[in-house]
């Protein structure tokens, strides 16, 4: 035999659909002085607290996302993003190619440790695009500056750190590095 | 002799938490700096693989999801209009790879029709504590289109507006979804009480 359907309304004419949503997205009561006091909502209330715990508890629950999830993303999108572009720097010995997106990850990181720029964004291409050949290197550089910086100054600080570390760690020349500030903020939150 | 970089630099990227909003971060990766989604993808992993655990229940899938969709987004960003807000753009690619991901390795019908004997992975079982996975057990076992309403309103705290743009429905559509997740998921728990 069916059991018969439970009701959809209590007594005091509560609908325990209404009760339930209450319940499991946890929100305000419409009418809390009735439910506080009705010997119907309390009971209901408490069975579907109990009912509907558990769910909660799981949303509680820290989830953490996995370690090198970051890392491999980033793998991959520069698999995708290879154009090829290089210096070459010739000796007797022979060809050593260094790829542009090496030198703009080192332009990069030398800029993000000079005190006032928050966020650096680095391209480099290869000084056959202006005019010279082989070794020769251009940055460009997009900067998101602490607010209150002197812009000349910081920008020549980053000028000069840049130079010299892709100068020093690469063997290229550097012909220029260009300096963008597009935006400046109060700072970093919560570190 | 190796030759370091300036300021004690020890290889960490600037903090995640620079006040630079998404549409700022978006902007620039759309010019094509992987260092600016970089900074997107750092801010919302956590949120990203949630829901594709939620939505999968099985770790392992769950990090290939959200895996995914992040390179699906890095190849799709020049299609990304602003219209709605990047996060939501982003919960639609998971949802969709999570989707997929039945699609393509278990054969398995994912809408309107419950999941059943599909249990989380032996990953999943083994972080998860009994309660949890009771339930995460049950969330599984709904049909997708009702989990995603579940999971994006119960553990994403999203709007039903939000939830409606995400899965391309209205928001009285979100709501009878989870309406019925609910009574499915009232069954399954209760008749295990």
């Amino acid at each position: 035999m069916t059991p018969p359907d439970r009701p959809t309304t209590l007594p005091c004419g509560t609908e325990l659909d209404e009760l339930t949503v209450q319940v499991v997205e946890r929100r305000s009561p419409r009418d809390p002085e009735h439910q506080a006091g009705c010997p119907f909502c309390r009971p209901a209330l408490a069975e579907l607290r109990a009912l509907w715990s558990p769910l909660h508890a799981l949303a509680e629950e820290e989830v953490m996302a996995p370690a090198g999830l970051v890392e491999r993303v980033l793998g991959q999108i520069q698999e995708l993003d290879y154009t090829g572009g290089r210096a070459i720097i010739a000796t007797t010995d022979g060809e050593t190619a260094i790829g542009v997106r090496v030198v703009a990850v080192i332009a990069r990181r030398a800029a993000d440790s000079v005190n006032g720029a928050l966020l650096v964004m680095s391209r480099a291409s290869t000084g056959v695009e202006v005019g010279a050949v082989g070794r020769s290197i251009v940055v460009q550089l997009d900067l998101i500056a602490a607010l209150g910086m002197h812009l000349p100054t910081l920008s020549a600080q980053i000028q000069r750190a840049v130079r010299e570390h892709v100068t020093a760690l690469t063997g290229l020349t550097v012909l220029a590095v260009d300096v963008s500030v597009v935006e400046v903020t109060e700072g970093i939150a919560g570190s | 002799m190796a030759l370091g970089l300036p300021g004690g630099w020890n290889g960490a990227m600037p903090s995640e938490q620079l006040q630079a909003d998404d549409s700022v971060l978006v902007r620039w990766a759309q010019e094509g700096h992987s260092e600016a989604f970089e900074h997107l993808l750092r801010r919302h992993r956590v949120p990203v693989y949630r829901t594709a655990l939620r939505l999968t229940g099985d770790a392992h899938v769950a990090e290939d999801v959200a895996q995914d969709a992040f390179i699906a987004a890095w190849q799709s960003l020049q299609l990304f209009r602003a219209d709605s807000s990047f996060a939501t753009w982003l919960y639609r690619i998971v949802v969709n790879r999570a989707r997929n991901s039945y699609r393509g390795t278990r054969d398995i019908p994912v809408d309107d029709v419950p999941l059943e004997g599909f249990h989380p992975g032996a990953d999943a079982e083994a972080i998860a504590r009994e309660g949890s996975q009771r339930v995460m057990s049950a969330i599984v076992g709904l049909p997708f289109e009702q989990r995603t309403a579940l999971v994006l309103r119960l553990f994403e705290e999203l709007t039903y507006d939000e939830i409606a743009q995400i899965m391309s429905i209205t928001p009285d559509a979100v709501r009878g979804r989870l309406h019925r997740a609910r009574n499915q998921l009232a069954k399954s728990l209760g008749g295990e009480r």
